[in-house]
C-alpha cells in the first residue's frame, strides 16, 4: 500500500512539474482510436466582475494540438499488441506535437478497460483534540479498512467522498469541525495491474513521462455531465469501441464505476459477419447507415454494401437498411442490458435523481437515446463533452468525452487519498531504525 | 413481440436486490463488489456465445422476414471471432507510424535549445565553416585576391576615370614647373591612383604658394588652381636676400637687390616675424619713401628707419607710427631730413633727440667739445645747426 501511495504521489508531483512547465499531453488510448491533445497552461484567467470564472473555471488551459489516429493492437480497452499500440501512440503524439509546435514530455492517460472494480470503504477515528485537523483527515483515510482486492490488482482512484463527524454526515471538508469521532467514506477503484503495466510500458517506450492516470469512465463523466447532474446523481455511460464504462456521480463525486467488455467494435464485427464484408466496410456501413429503429421506409432503402473481392456479383450486393438495423439492434440492446445490470447492481435506482447520460463514440448511433430510454429508464440524454478552449471542431464529438474529461482532470484533479499526508505512525519503523543507526555510525 | 412494446426483461437477469434504506448518499457498494467478483466468467462467456447468427435470427423474427431470405448465418465464423477481427483490421489503411528514430529526432527538433540552435547557430556555423574552408588554402586566397585586383583594375582603368591633362591656373612659370614636377604619377593615369591629398599638401608646402585647389574635371583634366604669395618686402638675412609676403612668410630667394628695386628692405634680428608692423611703418613713411633705404629691427623689439647717407630714425617699441608721422611733420615744416643729421631718436616719446652729423657738429663746436643734445620742455625739437 505504501508503494502505491509513493507511486501516486510521484505521479502527482510529475503533474505539478508539467503544469509549471506549462505543457502537458492528454492521451486516450482507446480500442478504436488513439487521441492525443496537447494542453498549454498559462495560469489562472483574471477574475471577472460577476465573480464567475470564465468558462466555468476551465479557462486556465488551452488545447494547442490535437491528433487522432486509428488504434491498433488494443482490444476491450486493454493493450493487446504492445509494439502496435506503441506505434499508434507515437503517431498521435507526433502529430499533436507538430500541430502544437512544442515538445511534450508529460502525459496524462486514461484506461477504459482493465476490469475496474469499485469498493466502498469506511474508516473511523477518534479525534484527540476534539477538532478535526488536516492530519486527522489523513488518519481517517488511512484507517479505512481496505478489502482484499486479490492478486494483480492496482488502485487507480481513491476518492474520499464523504466525511461524518459524530452524527453529522455529508461533510465535504471536515477540517476545523468540532467533534469526537471522524468517519470517512472512500471510493476505491482497482484495475488489473497487467493492463496498467502494459500502458506504462508503451508510454515509457515513447519517451514520455506519465503524469497522471484516470479511469476513462470517470473522466467521461467529468466531461459529459453538467454540474447539476454531478451534484444530484446521475450515471454516465461511456460507450467506447471495445468497452462500455459506467460511472455514477453524486455530490460531484464518483461513487461507482464498472465496465462491460462490449462496445462499438462488436457491432461492427456483427455487421461484418452478418453481411460478409470487411471490417472497414462494415464500419463505414455502420456509421453511414446504422440505426436501431427500423421503419417501413427502411425496408425500401437499399444500401450498397460494396466490397473488393473481384467477384462482381458479390461486390454489388444490396441490403436494406432494415436488415442492417436488424443486425445492429440486438448487440446494442445487449450492451444496454449489461449496463442496466450494472446499474441495478450498484443500486442506481436509490439515487434521488436518475439521469443517465450516454456518451462515447458508440452513442452516436441514430435512435440510441430512444432505445436506451426503453432499457435504462426514462431520463436518458446524449452527452457531449464540455467545450474547452482551442479544441478543434473535429474533436468536440461524443467520442472525445474521455479526452476532454482528461483535460479537466489535468486542470482540476479531485482530491485523492494520496493527496493527504500519510500519518506518521504509518511510516515503517525500519526507516526510523535506519536513521538511528546512521547517527550511531557517524557519531 | 413488436418493436414498439416495452422491452422484456431478459430471463438471465437476476431479480433486483431488495431496496435498502439509504444510510448516507454513499451507495453501499458491497453488492457491486460481490457482483463484480461473480459474473465475470458468465459475462465473458456470453460475450462470445451470443453470436451474431443468433442475434440475427432473433432480429429477423422481430422483423417478420423469412429466415431463408437471409444471408447464410455465419455460424462457422463465431469461433474465429477475434482472429477475424484482427485479420480484417490489418487490411485497413492506416496512418503511417513514425519509426522510433524518426519520432525521437522529431522530439529532439522540438526541444527549445535545439530549435534555437537550428534557427540561429547552425546557419552562422555553416557560413563560417564554408568561408573558413575556402580561405584555408593560400593558393585559393591568392586567386581570390588576384581576381579582386583584376576586377578593380578593370574598373579603375576605364576611360571615364582616366586623367590625361594637368592644367595649372594662376601660377608663374617657375611655380608651374615645380607643380608639374611634383605630379605623383605620369599621365595618363586613372584618377583613383592619384594621391590628390598628398599632391595638394606637397603643392601647399611650397613657399611661393599661398593656397591651391585640386579638382578632377570631366574630360580627364586635373586642374590645379594656385594662388601665389605676393612678395611685399625683402629681408636681408646675412648674405642672402629673401622675398617675404605681407604676413612675413618667405616667398623666394632673390639673388640680387636690383632685380626688385620696388620692394623695401628689412633687416635685423627677428625682422621677418614683424613684417606687418614694418609694412605699417613703411606705408606711414610714404612721403619720405624716396629717402628711405630700409628698416632695421633692433634687439627684436623695435624698428630703425635707415635713410640714405646712413642716417637713422629710431622708433619706439610701442606706437611707432605716431613717431614716424612726427618725423614727417618735422621734415615738412623744418625740412629736417635735408639737414646734416646723423639720427633722430624717438625712443622716448616725451623727449625726441637729434644727433647732428659730423660737419654740423664741427660747425657748432669748433673746440671739439662733446656733442650735446638739446631738448626743450615741449615736444618741438630744436634744430640747432641752422
Amino acid at each position: 500500500m505504501t508503494d502505491l501511495y509513493q507511486m501516486q504521489r510521484a505521479m502527482r508531483n510529475m503533474r505539478r512539474a508539467a503544469m509549471q512547465r506549462g505543457v502537458v499531453a492528454i492521451l486516450d488510448v482507446g480500442t478504436s482510436k488513439v487521441a492525443c491533445l496537447v494542453l498549454r497552461f498559462d495560469g489562472e484567467a483574471p477574475p471577472r466582475e460577476d465573480g464567475l470564472g470564465s468558462m466555468a473555471g476551465q479557462s486556465q488551459f488551452r488545447v494547442i494540438g490535437a491528433a487522432t489516429t486509428q488504434s491498433r493492437g488494443v482490444r476491450f480497452g486493454e493493450i493487446d499488441a504492445i509494439p502496435e499500440t506503441e506505434r499508434a501512440i507515437r503517431t498521435a503524439v507526433q502529430a499533436a506535437q507538430k500541430m502544437a509546435d512544442v515538445r511534450v514530455d508529460h502525459v496524462i492517460a486514461c484506461l477504459s478497460g482493465a476490469r475496474p472494480k469499485s469498493y466502498g470503504l469506511a474508516g473511523e477515528i477518534t479525534l484527540a483534540q476534539g477538532r478535526a485537523s488536516e492530519g486527522d483527515v489523513g488518519r481517517v483515510l488511512a484507517a479505512c479498512d481496505v478489502p482484499d482486492f486479490g492478486e494483480g490488482r492496482e488502485v487507480l482512484h481513491a476518492h474520499p467522498v464523504n466525511f461524518a463527524i459524530d452524527h453529522r454526515s455529508g461533510l465535504s471538508d471536515p477540517r476545523g469541525h468540532v467533534g469526537n469521532r471522524l468517519a470517512a467514506d472512500m471510493h476505491l477503484v482497482t484495475i488489473d495491474m497487467t493492463a496498467l503495466q502494459n500502458l506504462l510500458y508503451c508510454i515509457k517506450r515513447c519517451d514520455l513521462e506519465l503524469a497522471g492516470i484516470a479511469s476513462s469512465a470517470y473522466v467521461s463523466g467529468v466531461a459529459a455531465l453538467v454540474e447539476d447532474e454531478q451534484e444530484l446523481g446521475s450515471a454516465c455511460i461511456d460507450m467506447g469501441g471495445g468497452a462500455t464504462g459506467l460511472s455514477i456521480f453524486i455530490k460531484k463525486h464518483m461513487i461507482f464505476t464498472d465496465a462491460v467488455r462490449l462496445g462499438g467494435e462488436h457491432v461492427t464485427a456483427d455487421i461484418a459477419k452478418g453481411l460478409r464484408v470487411s471490417t472497414a466496410n462494415a464500419e463505414r456501413i455502420k456509421t453511414m447507415h446504422g440505426g436501431v429503429y427500423a421503419t417501413g421506409m427502411d425496408d425500401r432503402e437499399m444500401i450498397e454494401i460494396g466490397g473488393d473481392s473481384g467477384d462482381w456479383e458479390h461486390d454489388r450486393r444490396l441490403v436494406s437498411r432494415a436488415e442492417l438495423i436488424g443486425i445492429m439492434r440486438p448487440r446494442v440492446e445487449e450492451i444496454l442490458e449489461e449496463t442496466r445490470a450494472m446499474l441495478d447492481a450498484a443500486g442506481f435506482d436509490q439515487l434521488p435523481s436518475q439521469q443517465i447520460v450516454l456518451t462515447g463514440g458508440a452513442s452516436l448511433i441514430p435512435g440510441l437515446d430512444g432505445l436506451a430510454a426503453r432499457i435504462l429508464g426514462q431520463s436518458v440524454r446524449l452527452g457531449r463533452p464540455l467545450r474547452v478552449q482551442g479544441l478543434p471542431q473535429a474533436a468536440t464529438g461524443a467520442a472525445f468525452s474521455s479526452a476532454v474529461g482528461l483535460c479537466l482532470f489535468a486542470a482540476h484533479p479531485q482530491d485523492e487519498w494520496w493527496d493527504f499526508e500519510i500519518p506518521a505512525e504509518r511510516y515503517p519503523a525500519r526507516s526510523l531504525r535506519r536513521a538511528v543507526r546512521w547517527f550511531k555510525d557517524n557519531w | 413481440m413488436s418493436t414498439l412494446s416495452a422491452p422484456e426483461r431478459p430471463a438471465w437477469r437476476a431479480p433486483k436486490p431488495a431496496a435498502r434504506a439509504w444510510p448516507t448518499f454513499v451507495l453501499r457498494l458491497k453488492a457491486g463488489a460481490a457482483r463484480a467478483a461473480e459474473p465475470e466468467l458468465t459475462r465473458a462467456a456470453r460475450t462470445t456465445s451470443d453470436a451474431p447468427g443468433d442475434a440475427m435470427l432473433r432480429t429477423m423474427t422481430l422483423l417478420k422476414r423469412p429466415v431463408a431470405a437471409l444471408p447464410k448465418p455465419a455460424v462457422a465464423q463465431t469461433k474465429a471471432h477475434s482472429s477475424a477481427q484482427t485479420s480484417a483490421r490489418t487490411q485497413v489503411p492506416r496512418d503511417r507510424a513514425p519509426s522510433r528514430l524518426a519520432y525521437r529526432i522529431e522530439r529532439l527538433r522540438l526541444t527549445p535549445t535545439v530549435r534555437i540552435f537550428l534557427r540561429y547557430g547552425l546557419p552562422v556555423l555553416l557560413v563560417a565553416a564554408v568561408t573558413g574552408g575556402i580561405l584555408a588554402s593560400a593558393d585559393r586566397r591568392a586567386a581570390i585576391m588576384g581576381q579582386v585586383t583584376t576586377l578593380r583594375d578593370v574598373v579603375e582603368n576605364r576611360p571615364e576615370f582616366m586623367v590625361r591633362l594637368l592644367e595649372i591656373d594662376g601660377a608663374s612659370p617657375p611655380v608651374a614647373d615645380a607643380v608639374r614636377a611634383m605630379m605623383p604619377a605620369t599621365l595618363p593615369v586613372s584618377s583613383f591612383k592619384i594621391d590628390l591629398a598628398g599632391f595638394h599638401d606637397a603643392i601647399a608646402r611650397m613657399d611661393a604658394v599661398e593656397t591651391v585647389m585640386l579638382k578632377v574635371r570631366s574630360g580627364g583634366v586635373l586642374t590645379a588652381t594656385v594662388v601665389e604669395r605676393k612678395p611685399t618686402v625683402l629681408w636681408r638675412n646675412g648674405n642672402s636676400l629673401e622675398m617675404l609676403d605681407a604676413t612675413g612668410h618667405r616667398v623666394a630667394t632673390l639673388l640680387e637687390r636690383a632685380a626688385r628695386p620696388d620692394l623695401p628692405v628689412i633687416a635685423g634680428e627677428g625682422a621677418e616675424a614683424a613684417v606687418p608692423e614694418a609694412m605699417a611703418i613703411l606705408s606711414a613713411a610714404r612721403p619720405i619713401l624716396s629717402k628711405v633705404r630700409g628698416l632695421v629691427r633692433v634687439g627684436d623689439r623695435r624698428w630703425d628707419i635707415v635713410l640714405d647717407g646712413d642716417r637713422r630714425i629710431l622708433l619706439p617699441q610701442d606706437r611707432p607710427i605716431p613717431a614716424v608721422e612726427e618725423a614727417i611733420a618735422l621734415d615738412k615744416s623744418q625740412d629736417l631730413l635735408s639737414r646734416d643729421i646723423a639720427q633722430i631718436d624717438f625712443r622716448n616719446a616725451d623727449r625726441p633727440t637729434l644727433r647732428l652729423g659730423a660737419a654740423a657738429m664741427a660747425a657748432e663746436h669748433p673746440d671739439g667739445a662733446s656733442p650735446t643734445t638739446a631738448s626743450p620742455g615741449d615736444s618741438q625739437p630744436k634744430v640747432e645747426d641752422q
